[in-house]
């Protein structure tokens, strides 16, 4: 693996991470009595550009890396359903990332506190899609022996 | 210093602000049970805590990624993404972050509704047990991941999960049933 | 006008959400599709995410120009429906894998 196609593979990773830790941020945040609307803010704009960050790089390193070279060593391998399942659920509900961040964005930003309860759930929704995309991401690279 | 080096030193860091922040926690909380009230600065004093068990958590979580994506690049073929020990660990950090999430939902507005009042008063007695239940979680959720980490073992996933929620649930009977021991008390006081 | 652009792109992102979920199904059922995806967007994955932004895009943009109700009721509403949308969504393309990797 070229040094650009591991630090896209990290980076994905690590800005993956960072998206979910920002709209956690926006959970806690949301559930304070005195919401502050800054930390919000804040908090919702790291998240929706890490996310668009992993977005990136993680498309990258799947376009040109992993369906030539990996793919076909995890289909071989013992665990072939963690691409046949796993990462193919992964990548086509990590599609819908970007859009739930860029709404709780605008929601936060737009929305003046008004729509509070909707945006805990979205960003709920956002942290689940997150934890289970990462772990599912685990299970590939795993699968990689 | 290389990359293994500064992971398991940061590891290390978050895994120690997230023990000793719960331990400090539940110990000072169950001083504020005897004492029968919360004021702002005790409630303001948990919060802090609080805030660095969250520092903690994250920190724990990017290191402990930061190993995996070393171990996939330099030996995928140990092995090491499929021990059931660490997925183990991965289910209990997750638990770890929802009860942290349920805590600032629900236990934290409960008490800060109560600065000031006794809290054997009906109204806090009656939501005592989320606070006294998330406080039981967090605290075995916490060790239980040092523990684990720390331990070399070849136990399943099956007895891992079998004896942490064991510990979870005597963890939460015990722990309301002296969380309401502790309040009956403060109202004879 | 705040509202307006949240309520407007709120919409786009539901039907957004709904298209990746069909056009990754159909894609898989009818590769015809798949190859039309690969042809013009050099990886099926790529075409699926520029169609999805695209129409998110656009929709949001249809929806500023077309009246739209500006009570908060209706932000709210659409809100929640992307919720939904996002979870059964998840869950079918999951679903599908599972039926295809498995049981087909």
């Amino acid at each position: 693996m070229s040094s650009l196609l591991q630090n896209a593979l990290i980076w994905h990773i690590l800005l993956g991470l960072f998206g979910i830790c920002f709209f956690v941020a926006v959970l806690v945040g949301l559930t304070r009595a005195n919401k502050s609307q800054k930390f919000l803010k804040i908090s919702s704009l790291f998240g929706l550009l890490s996310f668009i960050g992993s977005w990136i790089t993680g498309g990258y390193y799947y376009v040109v890396h992993y369906g030539n070279v990996v793919k076909p060593i995890i289909k071989e391998g013992a665990y072939p359903w963690a691409h046949n399942i796993l990462m193919e659920s992964k990548e086509h509900i990590f599609l819908f990332i970007p859009f739930l961040s860029a709404i709780v964005f605008l929601a936060i930003w737009l929305g003046k506190g008004r729509f509070n309860k909707p945006v805990g759930a979205l960003s709920f929704l956002i942290v689940i899609f997150g934890i289970a995309i990462a772990l599912m991401g685990m299970a590939v690279s795993g699968a990689v022996r | 210093m290389n990359w293994q080096t500064f992971l398991v030193i940061a590891h290390i860091i978050g895994t120690s602000l997230g023990v000793g922040g719960v331990t400090l926690s539940d110990l000072y909380f169950f001083k504020i049970l005897k004492r029968g009230k919360i004021s702002e600065d005790t409630l303001g004093l948990l919060k802090t805590i609080s805030f660095a068990i969250w520092i903690g958590l994250i920190i724990l979580t990017l290191s402990g990624f930061g190993f995996l994506i070393l171990l996939r690049l330099t030996k995928p073929e140990l092995g090491v993404l499929y021990s059931p020990k660490l997925w183990a660990k991965l289910g209990i950090v997750a638990i770890v972050l929802f009860n942290g999430l349920i805590m600032h939902w629900k236990v934290f507005p409960l008490l800060e509704s109560n600065v000031g009042k006794s809290l054997n008063s009906p109204e806090f007695s009656k939501k005592a047990w989320m606070a006294f239940t998330t406080g039981a979680v967090s605290f075995v959720s916490w060790y239980s991941a040092l523990i684990l980490g720390a331990w070399r073992t070849d136990f399943s996933f099956l007895t891992i999960s079998t004896a942490y929620l064991t510990l979870v649930a005597g963890a939460i009977i015990i722990i309301n049933i002296v969380g309401y021991y502790l309040i009956k008390k403060s109202a004879k006081i | 006008m705040k509202s307006k652009i949240l309520h407007s792109f709120i919409i786009g992102a539901v039907i957004a959400v709904v298209f990746i979920v069909a056009i990754t199904i159909a894609a898989e059922l009818m590769l015809p599709l798949k190859d039309f995806l690969k042809i013009n967007f050099y990886h099926h994955w790529i075409g699926k995410g520029v169609a999805a932004l695209g129409i998110f895009v656009i929709i949001g943009v249809l929806c500023l120009i077309f009246p739209l109700g500006k009570k908060d009721y209706w932000i709210n509403f659409w809100i929640w429906m992307l919720v939904i949308a996002a979870a059964i969504g998840s869950l079918a393309i999951t679903g599908f894998f599972i039926y295809e990797a498995l049981i087909k």
